[in-house]
């Protein structure tokens, strides 16, 4: 079971929110913390930070903490071309008395709106310890509240599937992630508020 | 005569199988020998004169200016052309391709940075980060890497900031100091012999420069200044970090390798701790120019009680009459060891003649030296005498160039001590859509080829011959076509290569096409340049026989912002009876 909590506003025309995940069950546990924050430059470049408190607890074992961070910038390189490439842990954190290394991730992607109703999207999920996985997706439009989504995940092999409906300033999206090489599917659900004054 | 009948009836060979074809990002550099790479800072620098910049103002000659390749004379004319002294580049072709190229149609948006990310799959993924950015007197760079198979996500980054105050300039972060002709600090990249070589050995260092290259354990880091002082121009650099390599009695040796993969390359990261301070002064004098270098250096290696110290000192200059231009650079080290390296120039319209001559000791180690010299082994010390002859006849232009060189102690074995190498080309622009170039080279020097199962010797004289045919079908459509015949000189079999490229401009998109057929024959392996991303300039060698197929697909999405994409394919078997190498690359280039 994860779950994931995300409240974020304006601030004198920076971004800041604030960032709560957990992951586990009652004997094993990790717990996320994140400060974020983010800035645009002349519309056209969007750079975020998050600085991430990393907490595992495991039953009998005790307990361990780890401070970690995310860059990422997302790129307009057009009227229908965007980009964007992150960094996670570009720090170097470790955690525990083993000093266990935290993942490294480096992502990069384009996102094409060939038209108001289309959005696609290709990306390149690189751990620095696993082979790069890459991934497309897509999002079409079908009414104006009610987009579908469809994907492909190879390494490991995971098609998805979704869809997400627009009331008012709520948004709730769903989705299942059907594992091919191990049988199971798993689902996941989301629902966000945007208010802008 | 004989050499020239044999480079006419390949040419006419080539004209015969001649279908389609290309050139690389840029043209000028398909001139260059793809067995002797060149700085990566010069197509770091081309990137962006070509984002920042649209046309040649006094910015961005003067970025032009810190090109590796350029000769003193085409220097002169990028300052003459901006202070309004020059209005027509003819008389320098290279100068001409190149500005013609970097800035075709106009553009009208101010540009403060440029980026770049790289993802290129070989037998792993590479991620490289290239970033310039201008903010008012301001210039920021980075870099950063992250090998195949490395677990750090940023393995290697460097970063410099440089500004300007009164009449000083300051370089924070990684920058490098070229002065003289580079027997105290240079590039990372060596001047080897070749076509066009003397122009690079003859121009002398422009000072402090920020560091864009990706070799990991080169750049100084710490502070680099310039500052008038006296009658003449200081440059001073201070620098303090860790560095990969080796501590040997009288030198240190650098690693140029940067791959933090296994056990022990990941223990030796960082594993010398390096200290060093260097001071060029420089200064007008009558008809030349005259400077003084004075540095110093401690080494001390991790996990061992080795320490190193080195002081060293060069006095270099030039000196100009009438159309002979004399230079020459002498250093020494408080390690006994010594080197020099003079020679001349002399120009009268078409006709150019140059002569270098070296001796640099064994195991001459000085900061950050890498003069020009045949052999990449120090150990043995070499010297040597290279001359150049430019000329034209008729409509065609003639280059000869010939390298005789001499270690200065003697290896057992199979190493001879004695080597020489000798160059002709021949090219002609027949008319603005076609070009043909015959080169041919003939090496004798023991050499060693390092293999998958063992490094193999050769002393062998080796013959390469090279014809080149590009023809611009019309703004659009353009194409090359390359032959290579490759020999020993000990009856062996020749080995021969083709190699077919073509540009293609439709509207946003720009496609390119790169194909290979080698047949190769014993250690006679022939290299290509690749099929190349803006910003690389790799070249392939092939070892077997095979083909190879590359593409190479670019998107414009606006008038500032690139992507493309290649992928290429090699079969290592004549009859394509295997299963191919697939290899990809995704490059994004965006300005701000």
């Amino acid at each position: 079971m994860e779950s994931l909590f995300v409240v974020g506003g304006n601030f004198r025309n920076l971004g800041l929110g604030l960032g709560l995940s957990r992951f586990g069950n009652s004997s094993y546990q990790e717990t996320q913390i994140s400060i974020l924050g983010a800035k645009s430059y002349k519309e056209l470049v969007r750079l975020g930070i998050s600085l991430n408190m990393y907490q595992l607890s495991i039953s009998h074992y005790g307990q361990a903490q780890a401070i970690g961070s995310k860059v990422s910038v997302r790129y307009a390189m057009g009227t229908h071309v965007e980009t964007m490439i992150s960094l996670l842990n570009v720090n170097r954190p470790v955690i525990g008395q083993s000093k266990e290394k935290l993942p490294q991730i480096i992502s990069a992607g384009i996102l094409v709106r060939p038209n108001d109703k289309i959005i696609g999207q290709t990306s390149f999920v690189q751990d620095t310890e696993f082979p790069i996985s890459v991934r497309f997706g897509m999002i079409y439009r079908l009414l104006d509240q009610i987009d579908i989504a469809v994907g492909k995940v190879q390494q490991p092999n995971i098609f998805t599937t979704g869809g997400c409906i627009n009331w008012k300033e709520f948004r709730i999206e769903f989705s299942c992630l059907s594992y091919a090489n191990f049988g199971f599917i798993t689902y996941q659900t989301g629902i966000s508020y945007t208010h802008i004054p | 005569m004989r050499i020239l009948a044999l480079s006419l009836i390949r040419l006419g060979l080539v004209t015969l199988i001649f279908h389609n074809v290309s050139f690389g990002q840029y043209d000028v550099y398909d001139a260059f020998d793809p067995e002797n790479p060149l700085p990566e800072s010069d197509l770091i620098l081309l990137n962006n004169a070509k984002a920042f910049h649209h046309s040649l103002t006094p910015e961005s000659a003067l970025l032009l200016s810190q090109l590796s390749f350029l000769s003193h004379e085409e220097n002169h004319a990028l300052e003459q052309t901006f202070q309004g002294d020059l209005h027509n580049l003819d008389q320098y072709p290279r100068l001409n391709m190149l500005l013609n190229e970097l800035w075709t149609g106009r553009r009208d948006i101010n540009i403060h940075g440029s980026f770049i990310h790289r993802i290129n799959r070989t037998d792993g993924i590479q991620h490289k980060w290239f970033g310039d950015f201008q903010f008012d007197q301001f210039r920021i760079g980075i870099l950063g890497e992250r090998d195949p198979g490395e677990l750090d996500i940023l393995d290697h980054y460097s970063i410099f900031l440089k500004t300007k105050f009164k009449d000083y300039d300051y370089t924070i972060g990684n920058f490098q100091m070229l002065v003289g002709h580079g027997l105290v600090s240079w590039r990372s990249m060596p001047v080897k012999s070749d076509f066009g070589t003397t122009n690079s050995i003859l121009r002398r260092g422009r000072g402090i420069q920020p560091f864009r290259s990706g070799h990991e354990s080169w750049a100084y880091r710490g502070l680099g200044w310039e500052q008038p002082m006296g009658h003449g121009q200081l440059s001073t650099g201070i620098s303090h970090r860790k560095i990969d390599g080796s501590i040997e009695n009288n030198h240190v040796n650098i690693s140029n390798v940067g791959l933090h993969v296994s056990e022990n390359q990941i223990k030796n990261h960082n594993n010398i701790l390096e200290t060093i301070g260097v001071a060029d002064w420089e200064t007008i004098i009558p008809n030349g120019i005259a400077g003084f270098v004075v540095g110093g250096g401690a080494w001390r290696q991790d996990h061992t009680d080795r320490y190193f110290t080195n002081l060293t000192s060069s006095v270099y200059g030039n000196y100009t009459i009438s159309n002979l231009t004399l230079f020459s650079e002498l250093a020494f080290t408080s390690q006994n060891k010594n080197a020099i390296i003079m020679g001349g120039k002399m120009k009268h319209d078409s006709f150019y003649y140059g002569i270098v001559f070296r001796e640099i000791d064994n195991n001459y180690f000085a900061l950050r030296d890498n003069a020009f010299r045949n052999w990449n082994n120090k150990e043995l010390g070499e010297t040597g005498v290279l001359q150049e002859l430019r000329f034209r006849y008729d409509k065609i232009n003639i280059n000869v160039y010939s390298d005789i060189f001499r270690r200065l102690a003697k290896l057992k074995g199979e190493f001879k001590r004695d080597g020489n190498e000798t160059g002709i080309s021949l090219d002609q622009k027949f008319n603005s859509k076609l070009w043909i170039q015959t080169k041919l080279k003939i090496q004798e020097a023991s050499s060693e080829n390092y293999g998958y199962n063992d490094n193999n010797f050769s002393s062998s004289p080796i013959s390469t011959i090279k014809t080149t045919i590009k023809w611009k079908h019309n703004i659009n459509n353009s194409f090359q076509c390359q032959l290579q015949e490759k020999h020993s000189q000990n009856d062996s079999p020749s080995s021969w290569g083709i190699q077919l490229r073509s540009k293609h401009y439709l509207g946003p998109w720009t496609v390119k096409w790169y194909w290979v057929t080698t047949k190769i024959e014993g250690l006679s392996w022939i290299y290509y340049w690749d099929v190349n991303l803006p910003g690389e300039m790799k070249s392939k060698v092939f070892t077997r026989h095979g083909h190879y197929l590359g593409n190479i697909l670019s998107y414009q999405t606006s008038p500032s912002t690139e992507i493309h994409f290649r992928i290429s394919t090699a079969w290592r078997a004549w009859n394509f009876d295997e299963i191919p190498v697939v290899r990809g690359a995704l490059q994004i280039n965006v300005s701000i």
